[in-house]
């Protein structure tokens, strides 16, 4: 049973041992029948030339033996390991250039990999995602389709829909974080109160927002993103109800945190969110991208959202 | 005298049946074959030894450098335990093949 593994090793890291008994044992032969040709009368170059004929190729031979002894394939891998850092080490500016290929070659694939992976792979850490839509506005004055909503506008598409499941804006600002530990600069998400049922995200601790913090002056409520309540609040599990740290929102000034909430792991892009004031409504029109999930398909989607753009625009 | 090239695939039983009596190096048992057989068998020379090293490796046979008769180092095989298994399942097989081949030429 272990002839064979051990036959197999003995021919590979014997290699010179075991080529040489081979050539010997080859040799043998072939003396032997010169000798014995010899003795039915052929002279010594009769008898060698004879003898040759008789045994056929010894190249061949040598070959097949070597595959019948099994390491045929590891040694020719060998030769050309051994081949391949001679040359390397030949001529260090072809390696130079061999290992940059290499690398950039490397770095490339997982430059692309890395943002195909998270672009066309993963889908958006929302529940039925494929079902999720952006919607803007037409600025047809500056011919520009893609425009973000204007908050007062984007009020009315939401009362005035017909089509969409649910409706919630969002936009994103800096905030700077004050108090225990360093001060750190955070991104904050902007969202309106129906951001969570539109995108099917459930806080891991606390109950999310509700339609009572869509009033004036109960909306100083924030959801953590999980590696940030990781990191910098040491993953409390008392954290809901708490004041956490200062705020300090850029343009707006300071800003009052309290009823902390968890969201789970996946929603990693947003820090913190914050329900859509409708004190914004009078303000600039810093509202981003609308997010809706439809119920319907994509040219009567278009009709209504126009339908509803003319009745905003018509009521301004 | 026409000499008869082996069939595919019997070198191998007639090496171990060979190695069966006695111990014998390469060349001695394409030597030993020719002459049991009538010189009839014509045992291509540099097929024997692929075989024999196949036969090792398989556990069949073994080799030891030995002295030979005219006091030369040389590579001897004999068989194994379970070359002799292997010899008699051969035989076997081969016994029941010929009579069935001899079978069917002498009925039609």
């Amino acid at each position: 049973v272990f002839s064979d593994p051990f036959f197999r090793l003995r021919a590979l890291f014997r290699h010179n041992t075991v080529e040489k008994e081979m050539n010997n044992e080859l040799r043998f032969h072939f003396e032997q029948q010169v000798d014995k040709l010899m003795r039915s009368g052929m002279s010594k170059d009769e008898a060698s030339r004879q003898a040759r004929f008789e045994f056929g190729g010894e190249d061949k031979v040598r070959e097949e033996c070597r595959e019948a002894r099994g390491v045929g394939s590891v040694e020719m891998l060998l030769q050309d390991l051994h081949y391949g850092a001679r040359t390397l080490l030949k001529d260090p500016s072809f390696s130079l250039v061999a290992v940059l290929t290499l690398a950039l070659g490397m770095g490339a694939t997982t430059a692309i990999f890395s943002v195909v992976d998270a672009v066309l792979l993963h889908p958006l850490p929302f529940r039925d995602s494929s079902r999720l839509v952006v919607v803007w506005e037409n600025f047809l004055t500056l011919n520009h389709p893609h425009n973000v909503a204007a908050p007062a506008n984007f009020l009315d598409w939401e009362s005035q829909n017909t089509v969409f499941e649910g409706m919630t804006a969002m936009a994103d600002s800096h905030a700077n974080l004050t108090g225990s530990g360093d001060p750190q600069q955070i991104v904050l998400g902007n969202v309106t109160a129906g951001f969570l049922s539109v995108t099917g995200v459930n806080p891991i601790l606390g109950s999310g927002f509700n339609a009572d913090n869509w009033k004036e002056g109960k909306d100083d409520v924030v959801l953590l993103d999980y590696g940030f309540w990781k990191e910098r609040l040491g993953g409390d599990p008392g954290i809901v109800g708490k004041t956490i740290e200062r705020l300090l929102e850029l343009e707006a000034g300071a800003y009052g945190v309290a009823a902390c909430q968890l969201l789970d792991q996946r929603f990693c892009q947003l820090l913190t969110l914050l329900p859509f004031s409708c004190a914004y409504e009078s303000g600039t029109p810093q509202l981003g991208d609308v997010r809706i999930r439809p119920g319907l398909d994509a040219p009567f989607l278009r009709d209504e959202s126009v339908k509803i753009r003319r009745l905003a625009v018509g009521a301004k | 005298l026409t000499r008869i090239d082996l069939p595919q695939g019997t070198l191998d039983l007639l090496i171990l049946k060979t190695l069966a009596l006695s111990p014998l190096h390469g060349w001695a048992i394409s030597e030993r074959i020719q002459q049991i057989s009538n010189e009839v068998l014509q045992v291509q020379q540099g097929s024997l030894y692929p075989a024999l090293h196949r036969l090792e490796r398989r556990g069949w046979i073994k080799a030891r450098w030995g002295t030979s008769e005219n006091n030369r180092r040389a590579k001897y095989y004999e068989l194994t335990r379970a070359g002799r298994n292997q010899l008699d399942s051969e035989q076997d097989s081969w016994r029941k093949l010929t009579a069935a081949i001899a079978q069917i030429l002498e009925t039609t």
